[in-house]
């Protein structure tokens, strides 16, 4: 049987183990990622047939190679809006999978170079994790997860499309544009990330920094995102509802805590209407944490007012998700 | 110290439904419709009838009940056996409750549904029983294969016009919670437009409950807290505003009275807010609860206000605020006017 014969044979048998595993690993990863506050994107893909021939073809000239060799068969990505969530995302990886070869791109280029700086991780899935016991049988499958910004995936994207390679036998000219774009991509994560952590920080605009606070939170119990207009136009007309800005203030300072310590209940009630989210949108937005603070601290306020600017069922709806303490 | 007892917590594990018809005293011809299986209960059922549960319980008509020990109503002990058993001899106390109920109806209540639910709250068990008041129009038909009443018709008939009131009542180990009070209650009137008198036959003579705390007490603390309250306002007019209204709001002729009520019918959102938290300071509710003048009835009938400079005013009920003009000046003085005959000097 010649090379080519054989990785058909073994990938026509290998796919659909692999692509149970990849349905596995999104569903988990997906699921999970948001207990640490990040909704980052996740997709995979099982490599098509030609792409695997073509590839233990070309690395066969380079040195001794095999269809078992091919690690990326599975490809798991994850792409965040800023580079902190790298941080976080590779702290998760290594909690959660057996990571057989990290591979942080940026470590190996020297100050004065510049390329695609994601992370890619060989790993195996950990059957110690509740979610994998029962998938032994994807135990010793090699898959790669790749872990990269928004920036990183654009310039990713665009450099594929351009057939761009380094080595790439291309005019100085052009290659000093690729380079000049290349470094606009990483100072764009760098600015990102330097704006994200002055905006969280801002004391200028409540609304903003409410909402903030909040986001992270609602991808933890919600595991979806949610519409920003409305969000900070809503957490701007319930903030004018104080008449006392000490009460303001205990809210913006006390609202973190709040959620924390009544984790389980919020965990309950997103639990009991996930699939049903569009019977009670204020579920679907992170101004309801702050609807609930409300109603446990200054219910006056907001029973008194709401009536001015949203519904009144609204609110009794969210009220009876909330219960009360006899 | 007392456990949290959070309706937001409660789930629902089981629940049955008995069919009790309208009947004469002592005519048992028509007899009740006893479930002999729990209901099923599919997860947006489960969610209704929690949702209603929680409004119930979450409404200013809530009222924490301890059990009458001179009661002669068997439900404490069918409850606590539901509890006690972690549900499990469910059917059995429930229909024992169904039977109790159709004893003690008489012609004068309504053919009645009762609903029956063992579940969790703060994960301890509970016990939680619900009747509704239907018209005769509105029938439930009991499955005789299943021997059980489908429990989407129930939901139905609570979202008719045909079901007018539905009566909560939630029941828990209090040694459990550590608590005072062996449940909580609630009457609801579906239609809030019918000015049905709200009956406390359903808490007294079925459940055998009474309130935890003597009427009498509760509202001598509703008066002395409100007023320990208005006192430290700082503007005399908003003083005098509140304390008349507090008379007024004792010697309304209703049944029930609450703090909520209260603070909603005469203050201003910010001091209601304060009120709010100061009654939450000295655990006084802000729910309904039975009125009783009685240790009171002195202190509500006159209205006293005495200035700096030895002057003192003083009005019955409901003259004060008629016939005395307040106004506040700049210097932190307050200007009273008061345009009258002089009936006597002393």
């Amino acid at each position: 049987m010649n090379d080519v014969q054989e990785i058909v044979e073994l990938w026509n048998k290998d796919k659909p183990k692999y692509e149970s595993l990849g349905k596995l690993i999104f569903s988990f990863i997906q699921d999970k990622i948001t207990d640490h506050e990040i909704i980052p994107e996740v997709h995979y893909r099982t490599k098509d047939l030609i792409s695997i021939i073509k590839k233990v073809k070309k690395k066969k000239l380079e040195k001794e190679y095999t269809y078992n060799h091919l690690n990326d068969k599975l490809g798991i990505r994850i792409i965040c809006k800023f580079q902190e969530e790298m941080e976080i995302i590779d702290t998760f990886l290594k909690a959660n999978f057996n990571v057989i070869n990290p591979e942080y791109k940026h470590e190996h280029l020297d100050f004065n170079k510049l390329d695609y700086i994601s992370n890619h991780y060989d790993s195996k899935i950990n059957c110690l994790i509740k979610e994998f016991k029962d998938s032994e049988e994807f135990k010793d499958l090699i898959f790669e997860i790749q872990v990269r910004t928004l920036n990183q995936h654009a310039w990713s994207n665009t450099s594929h499309s351009l057939s761009y390679k380094q080595e790439a036998n291309m005019p100085p000219n052009l290659k000093r544009k690729v380079y000049r774009l290349l470094s606009l991509y990483e100072l764009a994560d760098d600015e990102f990330s330097s704006v994200n952590t002055a905006l969280k920080d801002s004391e200028n605009d409540l609304v903003y920094k409410l909402l903030r606070k909040l986001e992270g939170k609602f991808y933890k119990f919600a595991k979806f995102d949610f519409d920003r207009d409305t969000s900070l136009r809503s957490i701007k007309i319930i903030l004018n509802y104080f008449d006392d800005e000490n009460d303001k203030k205990d809210l913006i300072e006390n609202i973190e805590k709040f959620i924390s310590s009544h984790k389980e209940k919020i965990t309950g009630i997103f639990d009991t209407y996930r699939g049903r989210f569009y019977e009670i949108l204020l579920l679907t937005q992170p101004e309801v944490f702050i609807i609930w603070y409300m109603l446990t601290n200054t219910p006056f306020t907001i029973e008194d007012k709401w009536d001015n600017d949203f519904d009144i069922d609204d609110l009794e709806e969210i009220k009876t998700l909330w219960g009360n303490t006899l | 110290m007392a456990i949290t007892i959070d309706t937001g917590t409660i789930t629902i594990e089981k629940i049955i439904v008995h069919s009790i018809p309208k009947h004469k005293k002592d005519d048992f011809t028509l007899e009740p419709q006893y479930s002999e299986q729990e209901s099923s209960l599919p997860d947006d059922l489960r969610v209704f009838f929690k949702e209603k549960v929680v409004q119930s319980l979450g409404s200013n008509k809530e009222l924490r009940v301890c059990y009458d020990t001179e009661s002669v109503s068997p439900l404490s002990t069918h409850i606590n056996k539901i509890i006690d058993s972690d549900g499990k001899d469910f059917i059995s106390q429930s229909k024992s409750m169904a039977e109790y109920l159709y004893k003690i109806q008489d012609g004068q209540n309504a053919s009645g549904i009762l609903v029956i639910i063992y579940g969790k709250i703060n994960d301890k068990s509970t016990c939680i029983i619900i009747k509704l008041e239907r018209d005769e129009g509105a029938q439930l038909e009991l499955d005789p294969i299943t021997k059980s009443f489908n429990i989407k018709n129930v939901k139905d008939l609570m979202l008719t016009k045909k079901t007018k009131i539905y009566k909560v009542g939630l029941f828990i180990n209090k040694l459990a919670f550590k608590a005072k009070f062996d449940g909580s209650t609630a009457d609801l009137q579906i239609d809030p437009k019918s000015k049905k008198v709200v009956t406390t036959w359903f808490i007294e003579k079925f459940l055998g409950c009474k309130p935890v705390e003597n009427p009498k007490t509760t509202t001598k603390k509703f008066y002395d807290y409100t007023t320990t309250y208005i006192q430290a306002i700082e503007d005399p007019v908003k003083k005098v505003k509140y304390t008349q209204d507090l008379n007024s709001y004792l010697q309304k002729n209703s049944h029930n009275i609450s703090a909520k009520e209260f603070a909603n019918d005469y203050m201003e959102t910010t001091d209601k807010e304060k009120y709010g938290k100061y009654l939450g300071e000295k655990n006084f509710r802000m729910s309904e609860f039975p009125k009783d003048n009685d240790y009171i009835e002195a202190k509500i009938k006159t209205i006293t206000m005495t200035f700096t400079n030895d002057i003192t005013i003083t009005g019955k009920k409901g003259t004060f605020e008629k016939n005395v003009k307040l106004e506040n000046q700049e210097d932190g003085t307050t200007k009273a006017e008061i345009i009258s005959k002089v009936k006597t000097v002393r």
